[in-house]
């Protein structure tokens, strides 16, 4: 196992109003390999998508945000580093593409300025070999005639089309690392399926990480390489894939699972309820002692409300199945019931 | 993965007596399509035609631009159909005047996608499902009694009926749409997305209480959604759209499990599983959805289609049987 | 982390422990000085009797254009009436005319903007009535309004609202068009609500919260409105008091008299001022999207 190219470290977020404080994140450490495809996967609120977003420092700076341990890239830590610094590395070495592509792209410039502006600005191009780049591009990702479509205008293109453009920005100056924010959210399943496809086939021709940020387990489970499951701000679960969806762990991943309708299940007359998770996410403006899942959690026991369970493996013969779990993980037999 | 508890709901299924509502040949044209100099309409329902059963849930799937969400809201009249017949048990009501229509509203209701925009911000839950039993009802009828039922049967606190929408969660906001849909006791529901909002923990809830409420009152559903699973979990038969035509029509188990249209095949293979190992073999669509604006000529799915041939150009195909109560339109199967 | 989290909980409990007024004061500063000032100019309008003895038409023409003294605080005009007592009877005419304008235009524009907003081909002919209403300078247009007929409070206040009427009625005509899109009108709809009845229930209270904003802004703009017709000898009659019609009057004498113009024009630059502030006070507290920040 080599260095991990991204690595966020015991990352704290929290948010201050005038309504209180929000404890976004807490503790959460994720890291992500050149070439892999790692997975975030949680529900509105969990914590993922402003996890993101700080790694390219994209939050407001304090007192509205709190940002504490370490994200480190090439072991560099970018918590620590100057604005400047950030500045070359947004759009260069770490790139983010993000779920709406209607309003992700200036729709006042045509395509090609807006992909020649990041190679312009980065990697030093005139305008006329970024422009010709910004024609590969194009062509990279599958965008038919594109010496003619690099003049277009952003509204001139469908929904699927410029979440292509967007891909073809992001990945205009090679990055190290592309974070994607929900990036089929907003799409249709058999452009989403193209898209997916897309980043599959790029990632392994570039050898470029991605960190794949959703709420769609299926999507997930055929592309993605290793898998994080975060809820109300903690990582509950991270596993590689078939793992995690062969062997689910966390009573949150198993009720995720649970209330999932799936194509594959059979049919029965009358049909089977989809198993719920009672009650809802709770409000992260308290801060919580012991599990933030325990209050839905049906194993829930007096240990689980009063310390916050760590992360550990679910059982010994694989110890990168990791669930923080009182119950559920390979030490609960030391838990007495 | 059903692996946790799992209830069975004991409801038996549908019999088969005439329909409760049967379209024909609904069509929507919008002008505006194409130039000045040369005007087209946006086609978007070009001709659909099904019916729905009591107690039945006829699901309806297709992507952007298909047309589901139009036809369902023409069929409500809720948008004014270009032509067609809508008959609502045995009566076609399509070319009613609003004044004649408006009673017959009380036998179908609708419940929307956005459980934020659906819900007046400015009215309180309780009047927000009192305002259909005010329009037909009488005083008692719309009393905190009959309202507090209507709430309880959603899963909502009695208390919540003082609040505002803004202080309600997605989830429950889509309750309270529920509960209004219901107030006035309907046959049809129509669902235009209740649950591509939520999130997958809150939708399982939803659909649980949609299957609950179908079992229990004997509800029909027109249950229009671009998820095929869930499509799947909740419907008995259901309708694949594409560009404004039914594609494929037939009963859910074998739709899902032997697709006909080369359309309806991709879909499915589309769809991300969970389950199977990473990647897997998919014939993956080419192209983007055209616009309604400017459909292919003869089959609209032409253009996309890995069987098309030069005859896909020269005449739409009709809807022939594949099975019984299963149809697909497509000139090769 | 630990400790600036800590510091920062205790700021935000601080905070929240003031009374609530004094909250309130702090997050929104301009609409409470603007509150502040207007009440103190209502205040001076309402109780004008009791604060000054003087009359506002009483004429002295012995004790013409003097300056500010004790006896006469903001000293007399040219026919010898105290400029402090028409400042205050003043105050009544012009605020009167302010809010009552704002009123008439607001009123008549929620009832013309949604029926155009609602009715397609009633849409293209009252909004072609509204931009050649537009298309006229609203000076021009109250001024003939105003030789047309009997000049009096009454008519000031119609003259003046009816040029503000086509904002009113594009502002409102703009919302409907949003709201009609809604889908909680198409519930509305697929209920069987009757079209008055979602008209009222639904779609003018979703309008009033912009509009409180404009009408804000139209009272300061028809306070100098008004003065700009009495200056130009258009606008209340003279033996009303009114901001305006004091500043007329003093054209002539302000070399000898400075005061004639000075006060009056003082206190409707006060007044319109704090009205604009409540107006910017107003749209920052009841916009949804500006975030509660620390």
């Amino acid at each position: 196992m080599s260095t991990p190219i991204l690595e966020v470290d015991d990352l704290h977020l929290t948010f201050a109003s005038r309504d209180g404080i929000t404890r976004a994140v807490e503790g959460v450490s994720w890291q992500v390999y050149a070439g892999e495809m790692l997975g975030i996967v949680g529900e509105s609120g969990c914590g993922k998508s402003v996890t993101a977003m700080s790694v390219l420092r994209l939050l407001p700076p304090p007192p509205t945000t709190h940002a504490s341990g370490a994200i480190r890239f090439r072991g560099e830590d970018l918590l620590q580093a100057s604005e400047a610094r950030m500045q070359e590395i947004r759009g260069n070495e770490i790139s983010m593409i993000f779920q709406d592509p209607m309003t992700s792209i200036n729709p006042v410039l045509t395509v090609g300025e807006q992909i020649a502006e990041v190679l312009m600005l980065h990697q030093r191009l005139g305008r006329q070999a970024a422009w010709a780049r910004a024609v590969e591009l194009l062509a990279l990702v599958n965008i038919p005639d594109p010496q003619r479509r690099v003049k277009d205008y952003p509204h001139q293109f469908s929904g699927g089309m410029r979440q292509r453009v967007m891909i073809a920005i992001a990945l205009a100056c090679k990055p190290a690392v592309l974070i994607a924010d929900e990036p089929t959210t907003a799409l249709d399943v058999t452009i989403q399926a193209q898209i997916m496809e897309l980043l599959d086939r790029l990632r392994r021709e570039t050898g470029t990480a991605v960190v794949l940020i959703t709420h769609d387990l299926g999507v997930v489970a055929e592309s993605c390489d290793r898998v994080v499951v975060m809820y109300a701000g903690r990582k509950v679960e991270e596993a590689a894939t078939p793992d995690l969806f062969s062997q689910p762990s966390h009573p949150y991943t198993r009720g995720l699972l649970g209330a999932m309708p799936n194509l594959d299940t059979p049919l029965t007359q009358p049909r089977t309820r989809l198993a719920e998770i009672p009650g809802m996410v709770p409000s992260l403006r308290t801060a919580a002692v012991g599990c933030r899942f325990a209050p839905r959690c049906p194993l829930a026991v007096e240990v689980c409300r009063a310390q916050v369970p760590p992360l550990e493996a679910v059982a010994a013969s694989n110890p990168q199945h990791r669930a923080a779990c009182w119950r559920t993980t390979f030490s609960s037999e030391k838990i007495a019931e | 993965m059903n692996a946790m508890a799992v209830e069975v709901s004991a409801a038996a299924p549908p019999v088969q007596t005439p329909a409760l509502l049967e379209v024909r040949n609904l069509v929507k044209y919008y002008p505006g399509g194409g130039s000045w100099l040369r005007p087209r309409s946006v086609k978007a329902v070009d001709g659909i035609s099904f019916s729905i059963a009591h107690g039945e849930t006829l699901g309806l799937v297709g992507e952007s631009g298909c047309g589901k969400s139009t036809a369902a809201k023409t069929i409500l009249r809720l948008i004014a159909p270009t032509s067609g017949e809508i008959l609502l048990q045995g009566t076609d009501v399509a070319g009613l005047s609003p004044t004649r229509f408006r009673p017959y509203r009380r036998d179908m209701q609708i419940v929307f996608q956005d459980p934020y925009a659906s819900l007046n911000p400015r009215m309180r839950a309780r009047d927000i499902v009192a305002e259909p039993l005010r329009n037909f009802c009488r005083p008692a009828d719309w009393g905190d009694a009959p309202l507090a039922a209507l709430f309880e049967r959603v899963g909502l606190d009695k208390a919540a009926m003082r609040k505002f929408p803004s202080e309600f969660s997605g989830g429950q906001r889509q309750r309270l749409g529920i509960a209004r849909a219901l107030a006035l006791n309907p046959k049809l529901i129509v669902c235009d997305e209740p649950v591509s909002a939520l999130d997958v923990s809150i939708q399982a809830q939803v659909i649980n209480l949609l299957g609950d409420l179908q079992r229990d009152l004997g509800l029909s559903y027109l249950f229009v959604a671009h998820d095929l699973a869930v499509v799947r979990h909740i419907s008995h038969r259901v309708a694949v759209m594409y560009l404004g035509r039914i594609v494929e029509i037939g009963p859910v188990g074998e739709l899902y499990a032997s697709p006909r249209h080369p359309y309806t095949k991709a879909l499915l293979a589309a769809v991300p599983k969970v389950g199977g190992a990473g990647a897997r073999e998919k014939t993956v669509l080419k192209g983007d959805i055209p616009s309604p604006a400017n459909p292919p000529s003869g089959c609209t799915f032409r253009t996309r289609c890995p069987m098309a041939r030069p005859e896909c150009a020269q005449s739409a195909p009709a809807l022939r049987p594949q099975g019984p109560g299963h149809w697909a339109a497509c000139h090769f199967i | 982390m630990d400790a600036t989290l800590a510091r920062l909980e205790q700021r935000i409990e601080r905070d929240a422990s003031q009374p609530r007024v004094i909250r309130f004061a702090r997050r929104h500063p301009m609409l409470v000085v603007g509150l502040l000032l207007l009440a103190v100019m209502v205040f001076m309008a309402l109780f004008a009797p009791w604060i000054t003895a003087w009359d506002a038409t009483e004429m002295n023409v012995i004790a013409r254009l003097k300056a500010p003294s004790a006896e006469h605080i903001f000293g007399t005009d040219a026919m010898g009436r105290d400029i402090f007592a028409r400042t205050l009877y003043g105050a009544r005419v012009s605020l009167l005319v302010g809010v009552c304008v704002a009123l008439v235009s607001v009123a008549i524009g929620i009832v013309i903007g949604t029926v155009a907003g609602f009715s397609r081909w009633l849409d293209a002919i009252v909004m072609r009535v509204m931009d050649g209403m537009m298309a006229i300078p609203g000076i021009l247009l109250a001024v003939a309004l105003m030789t047309l007929i009997h000049a009096s409070v009454q008519t000031v206040i119609i003259a003046i609202a009816l040029p503000e009427i086509p904002r009113v009625v594009r502002l409102v005509r703009a919302l409907v068009l949003t709201i009609r899109e809604q889908p909680y009108i198409q519930a509305a709809q697929a209920m069987g609500t009757r079209l008055p009845v979602i008209l009222m229930r639904h779609v003018v209270p979703n309008l009033l919260t912009p509009l409180i904003v404009q009408a804000s802004f139209i009272c300061a703009s028809a306070m100098i409105f008004e003065a700009y017709l009495s200056f130009l000898g258009a606008g209340t009659p003279p033996e009303v008091p009114s901001w305006g019609n004091i500043m007329a009057d003093g054209r002539s004498v302000v070399q000898l008299a400075f005061g004639v113009i000075l006060f009056p024009g003082l206190f409707l630059g006060l007044t319109v001022l704090a009205v604009n502030m409540i107006g910017d006070g107003l749209r920052d507290l009841l916009d949804p999207r500006i975030a509660r920040k620390l």
